[in-house]
């Protein structure tokens, strides 16, 4: 019993320790974003050379979705003789083809790509790969279906490979429907501290800007030379973000690089998608943690950034045994040792956990960013850790499982809504 | 001065910054450090105690059978009022009753009221019946003392004071807002809790010797929705900032 105890101790001060270095972290992250030097990304490069593109959109029942991107893109400022959009229909059963083709009809640089072979496996790894086969693009930008690309966003990503140390670019992702309900106007919260102040600062401080799979660009060589995707990793973004810096390039992040996108609109489709998020997240971390850890190209900073990264989707699992552990050894009289420090474990709850960010980090990207009324909003997010620590704490478990099995993982796509068309 | 065309272009909120002196920063974080850590000392040192006595008294002239005890806490000697929890295995039962009557409510009302709301209830909610059966069955080896208890309580309550003071406190000094609304927000922050913190310790010790020894695990774990009251304080103040600053191109550098 007696070692049950100091056990239960043990992991509460480390999980305590774990939660302090994390605010430390959020601290100097939001610290650097609001008064330190911003690195600039490349945009102000001006070259007329510009870099053969390949956009990517794979597509599986994006109907209501695909109109509109494939408008947005074909009507791009990026040169037309320099660039390739190949929309990747994923065994679509709906009116996707169609669409898809009326833009090939239409447009010469349009090439759609259909996998309709019961041979060719679904997903977006499998359509990733297969695509960057034909790409004819030295670089390939990647954009999900329901993202509405603005103008001259393609230059802004390519133009960041001029750096030849630069093998990924990601661009800044917000909220197309962020006024549609409580739940969205959150999520818009929540990316904008994820993106304004996380992923500049890891880029201003030179740590780990997160590749995140979509408004995002990388070297098709370099991806190739990797091995491309694996299908067995949900996370496909976050594992080319560990590859790419394991393999000595670096990820770049382009702040003024916008897009807007769709995103869920009621708490079981973010359930989904979080879960989808934390299994694949997870995935990544049981197969890079120990190269990243010995990583020659990395510095002791980038690994302790990519190590907390990387922990970031085992937090919730961590914050429900915390507060197991807190709940038993108060009611056996041994909780002295932590009293003074237990409720950190529920003001970390605070965070929200996408993105880790707790509430002075969304209060100031916010703040940058303009908004006013919604900041109003942020005492909610201690309304959410529930919601999280389960759904995170099942994509967790799904991982684990994944470790053992051999079968490629099957996941649900978000549902789209198409509130892009009243953005345009 | 007219803008140019290129101005217009730079202040994009890309790469917004504010426009600080680091040294008015770092003065700024010493004065709300070391404000929160005196406020703490004199709570923990003088007010507390006063409180103790004078609540004492109250409780004393209505005829509720308490003393004090002295206990040390981070160091400081603090007294402590001292009575015996009331033991009710019939009251236990009702709350145990309650408790899944509101939890079989708020899963009916799970489609009215929001998801994450729900959830977040339910699991306070099923918490607290861990805590009620394990009264109800094990109430007699409730290993604290009403002293003992009090004593974790009080360190709980001192350590989410320090950090709820200090990390409000360079949350504030990160805002770039007048000097006088960031100290204003700061010591309503303080004052408030401080005032709040004696009520929450008088009813703590009224719903435990009075009500139901249950009382002691609720009041203890309830501790940390007060840290919603710092967020929301905060992000009041945020919006406030905000709707000043709002246009206001020249406050930022780029």
């Amino acid at each position: 019993m007696e070692v049950v105890m100091f056990l239960l101790k043990a992991y509460l001060l480390v999980f305590i320790a774990i939660v302090t270095l994390y605010m430390i972290r959020h601290f100097v992250f939001t610290f650097n974003r609001l008064f330190g030097e911003q690195k600039l990304y490349y945009q102000d490069i001006m070259d007329n050379e510009v870099p053969f593109v390949t956009v990517i959109i794979p597509m599986k029942n994006e109907e209501l979705v695909a109109g509109q991107i494939l408008e947005r893109l074909v009507s791009s400022d990026y040169p037309v003789e320099r660039l390739e959009i190949i929309p990747v229909n994923d065994h679509s059963e709906d009116a996707t083809q169609e669409i898809i083709e009326k833009y090939a009809a239409a447009y010469r640089h349009v090439k759609p790509f259909h996998r309709l072979d019961k041979e060719d496996k679904p997903g977006k790894a499998h359509s990733l790969n297969d695509a960057m086969e034909i790409a004819e693009g030295e670089i390939i930008v990647v954009f999900d279906a329901d993202y509405q690309p603005p103008d001259g966003i393609i230059r802004e990503l390519a133009i960041g490979f001029k750096d030849p140390e630069v093998g990924a670019v990601m661009g800044r992702v917000l909220v197309e429907n962020c006024a549609t309900n409580m739940l969205t106007m959150m999520l818009e919260l929540e990316r904008s501290g994820g993106y304004q102040v996380d992923q500049q600062a890891r880029y201003n401080l030179d740590l780990i800007p997160q590749y995140g799979g979509t408004v995002g660009a990388y070297r098709k060589e370099a991806v190739l030379k990797m091995g491309g995707f694996d299908p067995q990793v949900l996370a496909e973004d976050t594992e080319l973000t560990y590859k790419m810096y394991l393999n000595g390039w670096h990820v770049a992040y382009a702040n003024r690089a916008e897009c807007y996108e769709e995103m869920p609109e009621n708490w079981l489709d973010r359930a989904k998608q979080i879960r989808r998020w934390a299994r694949g997240h997870n995935q990544v971390m049981f197969r890079y943690l120990v190269p990243l850890l010995t990583s020659r190209y990395l510095n002791f900073k980038q690994k302790l950034d990519g190590l907390l990264l990387i922990f970031i989707y085992m937090m919730p699992t961590l914050l429900f045994f915390g507060i197991l552990s807190s709940l038993i050894l108060f009611l056996v009289g041994d909780v002295e040792i932590v009293a003074g420090l237990f409720f950190l474990i529920f003001v970390v709850s605070l965070g929200a956990f996408g993105n880790f960010a707790p509430f002075f980090q969304i209060g100031a990207a916010n703040f940058i960013d303009g908004r006013t009324r919604a900041l109003r909003l942020i005492p909610l997010f201690a309304f959410n850790f529930v919601f999280y620590m389960l759904y995170v704490s099942l994509g967790f478990w799904d991982a684990v499982k994944d470790v053992f099995r051999k079968a490629e993982p099957y996941w649900e796509k978000t549902k789209r809504h198409q509130r892009g068309a009243n953005h345009a | 001065m007219q803008r140019c065309k290129a101005q217009s272009i730079i202040p994009h909120r890309s790469y917004r910054r504010l426009k600080i002196n680091r040294a008015y920063f770092l003065t700024e974080v010493a004065f709300y450090v070391l404000f929160a850590v005196g406020a703490v000392y004199l709570y923990i040192t003088y007010l507390f105690n006063q409180y103790v006595f004078y609540f004492k008294k109250i409780l004393q002239d209505v005829h509720v059978d308490v003393s004090t005890a002295a206990v040390d806490i981070a160091g400081f000697p603090v007294m402590l009022l001292d009575s015996a929890f009331a033991h009710s295995q019939p009251l236990t039962l009702f709350f145990v009753l309650v408790g899944m009557i509101v939890l079989f409510l708020i899963l009916k009302m799970q489609r009215v009221i929001p998801y994450n709301i729900a959830m977040w209830i339910n699991f306070f909610l099923l918490m607290f019946m861990v805590i009620l059966l394990y009264f109800l069955f094990w109430g007699d080896h409730f290993p604290y003392s009403f002293v003992s208890y009090f004593e974790l309580y009080l360190t709980a309550l001192i350590g989410m004071m320090l950090f709820s003071f200090i990390i409000t406190g360079l949350a504030i000094a990160l805002t770039p807002a007048p000097y006088w609304m960031k100290l204003t927000t700061f010591f309503i922050m303080v004052f408030y809790y401080i005032g709040y913190s004696l009520v929450r310790y008088g009813l703590a010790v009224l719903l435990t010797s009075q009500v139901s020894i249950v009382m002691a695990p609720i009041m203890f774990f309830t501790l940390y929705f007060d840290f919603i009251f710092f967020v929301s304080i905060y992000s009041y103040f945020l919006y406030r900032s905000a709707v000043l600053f709002k246009k206001k191109d020249t406050s930022w550098k780029w």
